[in-house]
């Protein structure tokens, strides 16, 4: 009686204390390559937790640059509800399926000023459009399917897969510059500020949305207090 | 003969052309200074010190640094000895531009962590100066390490510089002075005074009575090292007979832990002694005997056992929440006849 009393505790007990232990966090970067079948520029990011919730934004501009110098546009994809969020899901080694919405951001500098003078103009192009974004390779690659819109394919350039503690936001760089560690701490820090002022994909500079994590288009404080905020 | 001149001739250019090479390499390459100095941060003053409910601040200095853009320190410290009010930025690395300070207090476990860096493509800065300004606020006696760790600072190539870090060190300050006894006769009152605290102190010593509205007799003023008591004499010349009442008085110092013994009250009597012929006052009406007397009966109803139980007069000393009262010899003696008087 007594036994079938403890099994029965233990039953109930079980599924939450693993609930609370085994939330699973994952941070993910890359390089796009392809948009279709045609080379492109671009960065991909994603932030979640493992059959939860995820945050993931590609930014994306087909090669060959723009035809009018002072008008620099790209396009940028964004999650806007997860579906699902799974690892080791169908031969994915990740796998984020949802809504997505998908912008044209359009910078105009002013010709002969200096590079802080620009009009910032974002359009929205698609709205909630089904889309999957999935890791494969053993981390190595990554597609972005978005319906009506060309695959999006890229390389994983960091990830990071943790147990327990979400991972903290804002790990960019280490004594190897630009590349993570695992760590937030003043490598990071120093990392953004260098890029201070700047607006990722001006300049084909894709990577600068590493940094920026609130998504303004502009390495600023807000992106530095991110980094401060989550400083271990 | 020609040959040997041609010979002769592509020696000399290749030896010239060898000597320009030399010089050339010494002037490209000119002697560099072996001992290159390292980066050194460390806190000002490396041993501190504060007062228990006060605060005192501690800068973290940075010596010798080239080409600084960011810097990181964790410092560490007894959270049951002080907690951290505030982390205000140093001036140092504003010199090379805008910058973004932020810092991460934990008064619970005792850690901070200051992170600074320069803002935008700018080089960084050279010298020496100050990155932080650390207050803290002393909660309770003690001494403990401030460990200054997980330093890092970083060029604007986003590469480390090479730096040592040196801890600091504090202590609680005890400051605590005391009167340790009080004697006093009709022409000199004499006061012990002792520093019970861990520093050399200097403070001023007053005696006063009572009986002309608290007179001051005299103030002197002393220097006693940790540990040091001394005897400080005081002349004084009573008006007229009569009962006393000497309180000697140490200064309070800034930041004191205990002042309680501070203050050493005695009541003397100044007066005509029946037994003592070298007494200068003889002339003490018997009325102030006898209110005396009740004075002294009620001390000896709440105080019995502060008399010897011979019955034998004697000098008695009565301590009274700290006070003392001192009761000469030819008091007792006179106290005792009054009473037989009364009988």
């Amino acid at each position: 009686m007594i036994s079938v009393i403890i099994l029965s505790f233990l039953t109930l007990c079980a599924p939450v204390s693993r609930s609370v232990d085994d939330v699973t966090w994952v941070v993910m970067y890359g390089e796009v390559k392809n948009y279709g079948l045609a080379p492109a520029f671009g960065w991909c990011s994603v932030y979640a937790q493992v059959k939860g919730w995820a945050r993931a934004f590609v930014a994306w501009m087909p090669a060959g640059g723009p035809s009018i110098p002072e008008i620099i546009n790209f396009y940028v994809a964004l999650l806007n509800k997860t579906l699902m969020v799974e690892l080791n899901y169908q031969n994915n080694d990740l796998y984020v399926e949802g809504i997505w919405d998908v912008y044209n951001v359009i910078y105009i500098f002013q010709p002969g000023t200096a590079p802080g003078n620009y009009t910032l103009d974002i359009e929205l192009l698609m709205d909630d459009s089904h889309g999957i974004l999935s890791v494969t390779g053993g981390w190595a690659d990554f597609n972005v399917n978005i319906r009506d819109l060309d695959l999006i394919a890229g390389v994983v350039k960091y990830y990071k897969v943790t147990f327990g503690a979400p991972i903290r936001i804002g790990d960019v760089s280490s004594p190897d510059k630009g590349v993570p560690d695992g760590y937030v701490n003043i490598w990071d820090l120093v990392h953004t500020a260098k890029a201070y002022g700047l607006r990722p994909g001006a300049k084909y500079d894709f990577h600068l949305f590493s940094m920026d994590f609130n998504l303004d288009y502009i390495i600023d404080v807000g992106d530095l207090a991110t980094i401060g905020a989550n400083i271990e | 003969m020609l040959k040997r001149s041609i010979c002769f001739l592509y020696l000399s250019i290749f030896l010239l052309s060898l000597s320009i090479m030399v010089i050339s390499c010494s002037i490209d390459n000119p002697p560099t200074n072996t001992i290159s100095s390292i980066a050194v941060i460390c806190l000002e003053p490396k041993t501190c010190w504060g007062v228990v409910g006060q605060n005192f601040t501690v800068n973290i200095n940075i010596s010798d640094v080239v080409d600084l853009y960011g810097w990181e320190f964790k410092l560490s410290w007894n959270a049951t000895i002080l907690d951290t009010v505030e982390v205000l930025e140093g001036p140092f690395l504003k010199n090379g531009g805008n910058t973004y300070f932020t810092s991460k207090i934990n008064n619970t476990l005792g850690y901070m962590i200051v992170d600074c860096t320069l803002l935008g493509n700018v080089y960084g800065v050279n010298g020496s100066g100050t990155l932080t300004t650390i207050k803290f606020y002393v909660k309770t006696f003690g001494e403990c390490q401030l460990d200054l760790y997980d330093t890092i600072l970083v060029n604007s190539a986003e590469q480390p510089i090479e730096h040592i870090a040196i801890d600091g060190y504090y202590y609680t300050l005890v400051r605590d002075v005391a009167i340790i006894d009080l004697t006093a006769s009709s022409t000199c009152v004499n006061v012990t005074v002792e520093n019970q605290g861990t520093c050399t102190e200097t403070f001023n010593v007053s005696v006063y009575f009572t009986r002309l509205g608290d007179p001051l007799i005299g103030t002197q003023t002393i220097t006693l090292n940790k540990g040091e008591n001394a005897t400080l004499s005081f002349i004084w010349s009573p008006p007229i007979p009569g009962l006393y009442e000497i309180r000697a008085e140490a200064s309070i110092l800034w930041g004191e832990a205990d002042t309680l013994d501070n203050v050493y009250t005695i009541v003397i009597q100044i007066g005509r002694s029946i037994s003592s012929s070298n007494n200068q006052y003889e002339s003490i009406h018997s009325s102030h005997y006898f209110a005396f007397a009740m004075f002294i009966l009620g001390l000896i109803v709440l105080v019995p056992k502060a008399f010897n139980k011979n019955g034998k007069t004697q000098t008695t000393v009565i301590h009274i929440s700290g006070s003392k009262l001192l009761l000469a010899e030819n008091v007792w003696q006179h106290l005792i006849r009054q009473l037989r008087n009364l009988q």
